[in-house]
C-alpha cells in the first residue's frame, strides 16, 4: 500500500474545511504527541518540507460523515531509526529493525490523529480515526493524484532531525 | 498485582510500561496482549487484578474486549488506554464499565492520577 493508494481512496475534504487552521492543528498534534508521549521537542522551521528528501513514515485516513483527509508524518531513514531507538529504549548503533520502524511511526501518527481528532471535535468537525499505514520507502510516498492539495509543515528537533506533517485532502467533485 | 497490558503496538508497550515505572509503580507482574481477542485468553489463563487496554485494535477492539468481560461476568479493574478522548468516546467507555481511560499522549502523572486510587 502506498500514500497514492490512500489518496485515491480519500473522499473531498468535510465541509466546511478550513486548510490552514486544520494544518496547523495537524502540526500542533504532532509537536504535543512528541513532546508528551515521546520526550521530543520538535519546533517548526522556517524551512519548506521536501517530499524528496522523505524516505519513511506513516499515514493515517481521518473520515467525516462528509469527507475524509490523510494526516502523514515522513522523514528520513536516519530519523525514521532515530525515533524507534527511542521508543524501545535501543542502543544508539543498535541496528533497526524494519518491523519496530512501523510499529514506532504507526504509532506516533495514531496517537498524533488522536489529539488532531480532539482539536477538530472542538472546532464542531468529529472525525473517525482509520488504521495507520506504514510508508516504508520513497516510492511508496511520492503522490501525484489530480485534484490533491497539501498542506505541509516541517518541524525540526535541535538535534537536526526533521519531521514533516502533511495534511492531504482531495479538492473537486465528490467520489 | 498482575497489570495486563493490552495494545497492537509494541512501541506502545514498552512506553506504557516505563511510564508505569516513572509513575512509580514497580514490582508488579506485566503479562502483554497484541489484540483484544488474545488479551481474553491472557485473561483467562494469567487473571490479572488490573486490564490496561487500547481501544482501536485488530481482531477484537479494546471495546469488544471489555464487552467479552462483561458477558463474562468479569469485574477486574479495567482502564482504557487509548488516542480516542473525545466525550463520546469517554461516555462509551463509561457505558461499558470501564473504571478510567487514559488518553494518549500521557506522562507519568496522568498515569499516576488514573490509577493511584487503585495501584500502590
Amino acid at each position: 500500500m502506498t500514500l497514492t493508494d490512500e489518496i485515491e481512496k480519500l473522499d473531498t475534504a468535510p465541509t466546511p474545511f478550513d486548510p490552514v487552521a486544520a494544518s496547523m492543528d495537524a502540526v500542533r498534534s504532532v509537536i504535543k504527541t512528541c513532546d508528551i508521549q515521546f520526550e521530543q521537542e520538535y519546533l517548526i522551521s522556517e524551512e519548506s518540507p521536501n517530499l524528496d528528501t522523505a524516505t519513511c513514515g506513516s499515514s493515517i485516513t481521518l473520515t467525516a460523515d462528509n469527507g475524509g483527509m490523510i494526516l502523514a508524518i515522513l522523514c528520513d531513514q536516519p530519523t525514521g531509526e532515530s525515533l524507534t531507538r527511542l521508543l524501545f529504549a535501543m542502543e544508539d548503533d543498535e541496528e533497526v529493525p524494519l518491523k519496530d520502524m512501523a510499529d514506532a511511526l504507526n504509532e506516533i501518527i495514531n496517537v498524533a490523529a488522536g489529539v488532531f481528532k480532539c482539536f477538530r471535535t472542538d472546532v464542531g468537525q468529529p472525525l473517525t480515526i482509520g488504521l495507520p499505514l506504514y510508508l516504508e520507502d520513497s516510492n511508496s510516498i511520492k503522490f501525484t493524484c489530480p485534484g490533491t492539495r497539501d498542506q505541509a509543515k516541517l518541524l525540526k528537533h535541535e538535534n537536526g532531525s526533521g519531521i514533516q506533517v502533511h495534511l492531504i485532502w482531495q479538492e473537486g467533485t465528490k467520489k | 498485582m498482575k497489570i495486563l497490558i493490552v495494545d497492537d503496538s509494541r512501541a506502545m508497550r514498552r512506553i506504557i510500561q516505563r511510564t508505569l515505572r516513572q509513575a512509580g509503580f514497580k514490582g508488579h507482574d506485566i503479562v502483554e496482549a497484541e489484540d483484544g481477542a488474545k488479551a481474553l485468553e491472557a485473561v483467562h489463563a494469567e487473571k490479572p487484578d488490573i486490564i490496561l487496554s487500547d481501544w482501536h485494535m485488530p481482531e477484537m477492539n479494546g471495546l469488544e474486549f471489555k464487552q467479552a468481560l462483561n458477558a463474562e461476568g468479569n469485574e477486574t479493574l479495567f482502564g482504557f488506554i487509548t488516542s480516542e478522548s473525545t466525550r463520546e468516546m469517554r461516555e462509551l467507555a463509561a457505558e461499558a464499565g470501564a473504571d478510567f481511560l487514559l488518553a494518549k499522549p500521557f506522562t507519568p502523572d496522568d498515569m499516576k492520577q488514573a490509577l493511584g486510587m487503585f495501584v500502590s
